[in-house]
């Protein structure tokens, strides 16, 4: 359907209607989770990539819709992610306290998303922002632990109230809720604060430092789909934020001449910067898959804010195709690892081992996942990575540059854990009878995102394409790009041909292997043991404390995050009980004393 | 039909449930029941008790805001009563007295007529907590109580000293016309600040709040949560309309007091553990915001304010504290995993607390965006930052209060409601998510309070 | 495109042949240095295609399949470095970052296949190999920051022209102390001594290679020989100026890998924390002061 309004009104309803069903026969209300996203997302996509998506509103109060490309570029990717993920949905179903309830919080969801990036008016913006706020909170809790909500709901409101005092300001200044004109008419001080604003709002969403405490917990803590909606979709909400706080807000503030940036830019490459050094450095420790790829995402968010924060044409469209590369890397590795929690019920990787075994196709997804998001090539994440690395070497920000680098080559530790101790290695006795590989209706979804972080690694044009008409309506130069090229600030890459030499590379090395004399089987078991006898699996499996040379240099000095959120909430309840414990005591006196006191306030100096 | 029959009619059965004890709980509910009812009969305007010109006499005044006001005191009060009357049979009387008493509050425009009925319905709130057979907290009330009531009658007398009129109406045209120096009304007016606020519940005159609220059973609870609070909020507002006028040191003291009782009640709120604590904390600090809202102009959206969050508290006091009397503890961990087996109790328990939130498609978003909207127009960001803040926090210890009762832990806890509240949360509950999506009923209220002016001058 | 394919693998076969021979050389050398006679030069080549001949074992299809990922990487890599100024296949796409993130798909491949053996001693090597990497690595990125930031261009023939222009040094000369710092990486990039850690061939079983024999063992081997073949003449390219021709060029990368050989020979082995201690100290710091001093304030020699 074309009509944004019908499509945000028919997304509600079947809301409402998966719920009635759900209550009745959950898996069924699932099902129809599958098929709404799926119809959400061919419309957005068909319609919104020929830009006919019809925005008039005639029954809905005070929504007005507009397409923009930010917004189907947007709308689309993360309409996808929900779509992929609604495949796994009724598998994981049964694993929840509240059936019914899920199917409709996933629909109400996605509708908050329709309503988010397609408006032109922040209050819209805002309704919605907030209405997806509480429709993923109370996901959240259906997984394994149900506080770490709370402290989602805590930074998540922080962040929105960020956004509306921001909103509150544009609208003050400027007498409308526009968003164009509230972006474009601030000035001065208004429009630094503003700036500010929409950044802690966007900082907030994206789980980047310093307000990541969150992230880790909640995206460990979720189910596993509602971990790859978060870490594919909610995050990017984050983003859109950025998106519009950092490009469409005319830059404003002291310029950095030698640096060729705004000093507020600068300060954000740094945050950003931060953000990827911490998410590598407590990726590499973790012993849990999913908190393991949480941190990923973080650091991943880091990358984002880093690239939009440049201001050029490399860097703003790196940060956008990072977004689609990301999105759909990590989504497709919450799902591999999802598909294995779903059998074995655990996602630390010290309890599972030798997954590859019995399911190979989950391990070429995560395995072609972790390749995107490790950023080479010829995968999706190359691209986006070669082209912050273009933006961010052109300005010439040494410190930013060396946490980028250290980011990229730390993902490559962080990738493989899960891959050797979790896929490869021993096959687990417990698990070796048990296991078989995922059913196919979770294999789709998976195997279509292998498949795009192929096609986005090896034929970007079609994308970049459409992220140079991005370009033009954000005011920043296009990128250079021809059919099978793309030409950067200080080199040209061409993907293709990278693909086609690995190819023709594969094939040699493969004429060698098969024309020499064939190898014999052996079994898992029998590997050089110096001599030992082994018969147990747990004792040749490499997976406990997998990096723990280097996690011993940093250990003292990661928990600082953690003390000071926990202090903070410390400080308020100490404010309560302190007052708690004067005032309100069952003594009438000194409540006497307390009015006799605001009385001779009152009375103080030359009032009478 | 006139006025005066909506405290005439419960005052008369009051005495008459007296002499017919075994009748009382009936008088109670029919009495009830007919004030709400007598509400669609009677024409808006203004009556003078006796016959008097409106600058002597006791003038009862009945316009939409009055109207809107007491719609919801006498629904809440209605669903209470038919809730919980026949468990405190002895109190039929008291409880017909107190609904005269609120119903004189709301409508009379008379600033000793106010004292009066103040003190009426003080006196029955008193003998209404002794159910909570905490006597020492009673008492507190009752000293408190009455330490506020004199000092608002201490400002009224004063003001009488200066000005010569009692009419609220007519008192505050003059005061506006006359007084230069608003430092001379300060002190007065500081004084009947003091004397509504302690009822109303601001820092630092309400350390009765703790032990009242703190030990609520499912009559007291949501009467002086809800209903009491509705009241006086509503009566804080009318004066600080028509009759308040704030020197430079006043209104400081007063945005201190405010500031103060909003974020601290917060805080208060976030380091309890025990339910009734926290919402008896919350609803501090809530009360805040009302007079807040009030104190910096924007009558209109803190009206709707009031009643929306009298019906929201109804419904949060009352699912708590029916549990509690259950379940015989008021620890969040006795309590967790409330909703497991209640489950459309807690799907109205949610909705009323995501209102108050201020989260959308529901009302309490419509209302909240509004009044921000208006403060940082004028501009008032300071106010802004500090509502924002208080939410957060609210935000934070409400959704943990909301997850632990929605999932158990070993064992949830067996408490049964009766159809009655589960008909009235879902029915409220309904109107609040309607008002959030279709907002002509709000838009229409909004509308009809600003055309309030002056009540007719002449008797 | 077909002739550059072509010209493409011959840069490999080459690339393959001289570092064979080389290392061969090499060894002769350091056995003379230690008082010995040392091996025929041709004894890598011996060694290679007595493995290729043998028959072995293998874990399962992971396991072949990583060591043909490993060894086709490696060929996708080299085909894209250019030897001389006019010996190269593909001009204009020889980006400096594709060179470092194809080795890394063929170390993917070899950490793959080498975990799923199911022997731990490999993952415990693909570990300290990757700990090793991520030491290594930031520092030398640094450097070629500065390096791009002068040239104006990430292709590494562009850089290697760049120091043949008169007037222009050699970067070895121009950023001495990122020269320095390069050199260690390159050290840490070849896996010599002391940064041998992810072998450690009497402590670990030689990590990764523990399970390998006959033409997994072969194949890696040569994939072993063309990826020093690329580091080194990486290195080679940019900071010895490239090459004009062929003969400069042999003669620029055997004095490289020589020393580097000389060095690394007496030296014991760290350990794998020592490893990534070490890097992230001077090195590090050195390739910060050597950027700042080269991109701020212009001096360059």
């Amino acid at each position: 359907m074309a009509s944004l309004e019908l499509l945000l009104i028919f997304t509600l309803i079947s809301g409402v209607i998966a719920y009635l069903v759900g209550k009745v026969h959950p898996k069924t209300g699932s099902i129809l989770t599958i098929i709404v996203s799926g119809i959400v997302f061919a419309s957005l996509a068909y319609f919104g990539l020929n830009e006919q998506l019809l925005t008039k509103v005639s029954y809905l109060p005070y929504i007005s819709f507009i397409q923009t490309p930010l917004a189907i570029f947007f709308g689309v990717l993360v309409s996808f992610v929900f779509f992929m993920v609604s495949f796994f949905n009724p598998y994981f179903i049964d694993k929840y306290t509240y059936k019914a309830v899920y199917s409709l919080l996933y629909l109400l969801s996605l509708a908050g998303i329709i309503g988010i990036f397609f408006t032109d008016n922040f209050m819209t913006l805002f309704f919605f922002f907030e209405l997806v706020v509480w429709s993923s909170l109370f996901l959240i809790p259906l997984g394994r632990d149900e506080e770490v909500s709370v402290w989602y709901f805590g930074f998540s409101v922080f962040g929105s109230f960020a956004l509306l005092s921001a909103i509150l300001l544009m609208q003050s200044v400027t007498g409308t809720f526009d968003i164009t004109t509230g972006l474009q008419a601030v000035s001065g001080f208004n429009r630094l604060s503003v700036f500010i604003l929409l950044l802690i709002a966007a900082f907030a969403k994206l789980g980047a430092f310093p307000l990541h405490y969150w992230l880790p917990k909640v995206l460990t803590d979720s189910p596993d789909p509602v971990t790859s909606i978060f870490s594919g979709g909610l995050e990017k909400l984050g983003a859109f934020i950025a998106v519009l706080g950092l490009v469409k807000l005319v830059p404003t503030g002291f310029f950095i001449d030698v640096m060729d940036m705004y000093l507020t830019h600068y300060i954000l490459a740094i945050l950003g910067s931060l953000t990827i050094i911490g998410g590598t450095v407590m990726a590499i420790r973790q012993d849990d898959a999913k908190k393991l790829l949480a941190y990923s995402s973080m650091s991943n968010g880091g990358y984002i804010i880093v690239a939009l924060s440049l201001g050029s044409s490399a860097g703003i469209s790196g940060g956008l195709y990072h977004i689609i590369a990301h999105a759909i890397a990590s989504t497709a590795a919450f799902l591999a690892i999802g598909a294995v929690a779903r059998q074995t019920n655990t996602t630390k990787m010290s309890e599972l081992g030798g997954m590859l075994h019995k399911m190979p196709i989950t391990y070429m997804v995560y395995l072609i996942a972790i390749i995107s998001m490790a950023g080479i090539p010829p995968m999706g994440g190359f691209i986006s990575k070669w082209l912050i690395f273009q933006g961010v070497i052109n300005k010439g920000l040494i410190l930013v540059a060396a946490a980028t680098f250290f980011g990229s080559i730390g993902s490559f530790l962080y990738v493989f854990r899960p891959l050797a101790a979790l896929f490869l290695g021993q096959e687990l006795p417990q698990f070796k009878e048990t296991i078989k590989e995922a059913p196919i209706v979770m294999l789709i979804p998976m195997v279509i995102l292998s498949l795009l972080n192929i096609v986005t690694g090896v034929y970007p044009t079609n994308i970049l394409a459409y992220i140079n008409t991005l370009l033009v309506d954000l005011n920043i130069v296009q990128l250079d790009i021809t059919r099978w090229t793309i030409v950067g600030t200080n080199g040209t890459l061409n993907p293709a041909l990278i693909a086609v030499m690995f190819a023709l590379g594969v094939f040699i090395a493969f004429i060698i292997f098969i024309s020499l004399k064939k190898s014999r089987k052996v079994e898992l078991m029998d590997t050089y043991t110096a001599a030992n006898f082994i018969y147990t699996e747990e004792l040749l499996h490499y997976s406990v404390d997998f990096y723990a040379p280097i996690e011993r240099l940093y250990e003292p000095y990661i928990h600082f995050m953690k003390k000071f959120y926990q202090a903070l909430a410390n400080k308020v309840r100490e404010v309560g009980a302190l007052v708690k414990y004067y005032i309100f005591t069952s003594k009438p006196e000194v409540a006497t004393f307390f009015i006799m006191l605001v009385i001779a306030i009152l009375l103080w100096g030359d009032l009478v | 039909m006139s006025i005066v029959l909506l405290i005439a009619v419960p005052l008369f059965f009051a005495f008459l449930g007296i002499i017919l004890k075994k009748a009382a709980p009936y008088f109670l509910l029919l009495v009830s029941f007919f004030n709400v009812l007598a509400l669609g009969f009677i024409s808006q305007g203004a009556i003078v008790i006796g016959g008097y010109s409106s600058f002597y006499g006791i003038q009862l005044v009945l316009n939409s805001y009055s109207l809107i006001g007491l719609y919801v005191v006498n629904t809440l009060f209605f669903v209470i009563v038919a809730i919980n009357c026949f468990k405190h049979k002895k109190l039929s009387p008291i409880l017909l007295i107190s609904l005269a008493g609120l119903n004189g509050l709301l409508l009379t425009n008379d600033l000793f007529n106010l004292f009066v009925f103040m003190e009426i319905a003080g006196i029955s709130a008193y003998l209404i907590t002794t159910t909570t057979k905490d006597p020492k907290s009673t008492f507190n009330y009752l000293v408190l109580g009455t330490i506020g009531s004199s000092f608002y009658l201490l400002g009224l007398i004063i003001l009488y000293a200066m000005f010569g009129v009692l009419n609220i109406r007519i008192l505050g045209n003059i005061i506006e016309g006359v007084v230069t120096n608003k430092a001379a009304v300060a002190l007065p007016f500081l004084f009947i600040f003091i004397g509504l606020g302690v009822e109303t519940k601001l820092l630092p005159f309400n350390s009765w709040v703790k032990g009242i609220l703190g030990k609520s059973n499912a009559l007291t609870g949501p009467l002086v949560g809800a209903v009491y609070a509705s009241a006086f909020a509503f009566v804080f507002g009318n004066l600080l309309r028509y009759l308040f006028v704030f020197s430079e040191s006043l209104l400081l003291i007063v945005s201190i007091l405010l500031v103060a009782t909003i974020l601290i009640g917060e805080a208060m709120a976030y380091a309890s553990t025990k339910v009734r604590e926290i919402l008896l904390f919350s609803s501090i600090a809530q009360a805040g915001v009302a007079v807040l809202v009030f104190a910096l102009g924007y009558y209109t959206w803190g009206t709707i304010l009031i009643a929306l969050n009298g019906f929201s508290k109804l419904i949060l006091y009352l699912v708590v504290n029916i549990a509690v009397d259950q379940v015989k503890s008021d620890e969040l961990s006795a309590l967790k995993g409330l909703f497991v087996n209640n489950k459309l109790i807690g799907a109205g328990f949610s909705v009323a607390t995501l209102s108050i939130l201020g989260l959308p498609i529901f009302a309490g978003f419509i209302v909240k965006m509004n009044i921000l909207v208006a403060m940082a127009n004028t501009p008032k960001f300071f106010f802004v930052g500090v509502i924002l803040l208080a939410s957060l926090i609210e935000g934070i210890y409400f959704i943990k209060l909301l997850i632990n009762f929605w999932f158990e832990q070993d064992q949830a806890p067996r408490v049964k409601y009766s159809y009655v509240v589960i008909y009235v949360t879902l029915v409220i509950a309904l109107l609040i998510t309607v008002f959030g999506v279709y907002l002509e009923p709000l838009n229409s209220i909004h509308s009809t309070l600003n055309l309030v002016k002056g009540v007719v001058m002449h008797g | 495109m077909m002739i550059n394919i072509l010209i493409g693998f011959g840069v490999a076969l080459f690339g393959f042949v001289l570092q064979t021979s080389l290392g061969g050389i090499n060894r002769k050398i350091i056995g003379r240095l230690q008082k010995r006679y040392g091996p025929k030069w041709y004894q890598e080549f011996l060694d290679i295609f007595k493995l290729l001949s043998k028959r072995a074992i293998s874990h399962g299809w992971l396991f072949d399949f990583g060591v043909i990922m490993a060894l086709g990487g490696i060929i996708a890599t080299a085909t894209f470095m250019p030897v001389t100024n006019s010996i190269v296949a593909f001009p204009n796409y020889d980006n400096f970052f594709i060179f470092v993130y194809l080795i890394a798909v063929g170390m993917l491949g070899m950490a793959m296949s080498a975990s799923g053996s199911g022997n731990p001693y490999a993952s415990i090597g693909v570990m300290r190999a990757l700990t090793t990497m991520l030491a290594y690595e930031v520092p030398f990125m640094i450097v070629i920051l500065t390096i791009i930031k002068l040239t104006g261009t990430s292709s590494i023939t562009g850089i290697a022209e760049f120091q043949q222009l008169a007037g222009n040094n050699w970067f070895m000369i121009a950023l001495p102390l990122g020269f320095i710092v390069s050199f260690m990486a390159l050290m840490g990039m070849l896996g010599k001594k002391p940064f041998e850690t992810y072998i450690a061939p009497a402590e670990i079983a030689s990590g990764p290679m523990v399970e390998y024999g006959g033409k997994q063992l072969g194949m890696l081997f040569i994939m072993h020989e063309i990826t020093v073949f690329i580091e080194v003449s990486l290195f080679v390219h940019l900071f010895l100026g490239g090459a004009e021709n062929i003969l400069i060029f042999l003669l620029k990368y055997a004095a490289v890998y020589t020393l580097v050989n000389l060095i690394s020979n007496v030296y014991g082995r760290f350990k794998i924390d020592q490893v990534v201690k070490f890097f992230y100290k001077w090195p590090l710091l050195l390739a910060i002061v050597q950027a700042v001093i080269a991109v701020y304030l212009g001096w360059v020699i």
